[in-house]
């Protein structure tokens, strides 16, 4: 309790030593007309184009960086998935085979046909949900990148 | 030490007049805010031509945006938030130049004994220079609360976050100086009143 105090009054002692150093600095010097210098500068340069033009570009470029990646994903997500159909409607039909080559699937399930037909499509659509869902954030990632940075642009 | 809350300065500039961007009324609210600009690039550590460069931009990205100015805010606001999103950028920019120049005028020193009037003046010379290399944002809350006396809410709506965000940067600010200045000596027990 006593710390606790101790550091309290510390704290309010160095609050008011910052304080009055603070304050005590003068205030600078305005150079003469700065109405005008500020004027002339905006003439100059109506809009910070050339900022405003390197921004966006990064943005661009940064969303097409970021969509190259998701395509990239969800090709690399649709071939797994194509191949385990291949392997595991073409090539073996077995549902034993099934369950040895996925760990994930622990369903065993009595029915061969069904489960050589709807284990797949439920493997798909999964990974196709994935897909989608990193899509998503990667998308909104880049919006997100892309509101803040415009924002920068644009005085409310 | 709690900030002080002063009302704030209402602007009583016409609005049409300054989105039209009249020359006179954009001359007066220059006039009306130079000081507090230049305030806020000093305690960034600007200092001669780029405390001026500095002052030059704020004011021109003001009298760009004038005509988008909706009078969402009060003007005051708005152009101290333009400066706080400006300042920053002409720091980054002048980042070998930042530094502490000792002003023209000192602080009030007269009713101190000459040795401890230049006691004082380094040490505060030493909190500027120490606030100065704060991050610019930590800066900017320093130099609004404790020079201006602002209160928090204003801080927050002049540096678009949270109320709670300003408390955080304040704590920060002043646990980065006080470490800062107990490692220089300007600032120990024997200060602790």
């Amino acid at each position: 309790m006593e710390q606790a105090m101790s550091d309290n009054s510390g704290d309010q002692a160095f609050e008011q030593f910052l304080h009055d150093a603070i304050a005590s600095r003068p205030e600078p010097a305005a150079p003469a007309d700065l109405a005008r210098i500020a004027m002339r500068l905006a003439a100059a340069d109506p809009e910070p184009a050339r900022e405003t033009l390197s921004q966006i570009a990064r943005i661009d470029r940064q969303n097409r960086l970021m969509g190259f990646f998701a395509a990239a994903m969800i090709a690399a997500v649709l071939l797994l998935g194509c191949l385990r159909l291949w392997s595991h409607g073409g090539g073996s039909n077995s549902a034993t085979d099934w369950a040895a080559t996925d760990s994930l699937q622990s369903i065993s399930s009595t029915d061969a046909s069904e489960s050589e037909f709807s284990k797949p499509m439920v493997l798909l659509t999964g990974e196709a949900l994935l897909a989608a869902l990193i899509l998503l954030s990667v998308g909104g990632a880049a919006i997100n990148r892309s509101g803040a940075s415009a924002s920068d642009l644009v005085f409310h | 030490l709690e900030c002080v809350i002063e009302p704030t300065e209402q602007d009583e500039l016409p609005l049409e007049s300054l989105r039209r961007r009249d020359p006179e009324v954009f001359a007066t609210l220059v006039r009306k805010h130079q000081a507090i600009v230049l305030g806020l690039a000093q305690a960034q550590g600007l200092r001669g031509a780029d405390l001026d460069d500095a002052a030059a931009e704020v004011f021109a990205n003001v009298f760009r945006a004038l005509p988008r100015f909706e009078g969402r805010s009060a003007l005051t606001t708005w152009v101290y938030r333009i400066a706080s999103r400006t300042i920053p950028k002409a720091r980054a920019r002048h980042r070998h130049a930042v530094g502490v120049q000792m002003p023209d005028g000192l602080a009030d020193t007269r009713e101190l004994t000459p040795s401890v009037a230049l006691e004082t003046a380094d040490r505060n010379r030493r909190v500027w220079d120490a606030v100065a290399r704060l991050e610019p944002r930590e800066a900017l809350a320093i130099e609004m609360c404790y020079r201006r006396g602002w209160p928090v809410a204003q801080i927050a709506e002049i540096l678009e976050c949270p109320e709670g965000t300003v408390k955080t940067l304040l704590f920060r600010a002043r646990q980065k100086l006080r470490r800062s200045l107990e490692r220089q000596g300007v600032y120990g027990a024997g200060d602790e009143r």
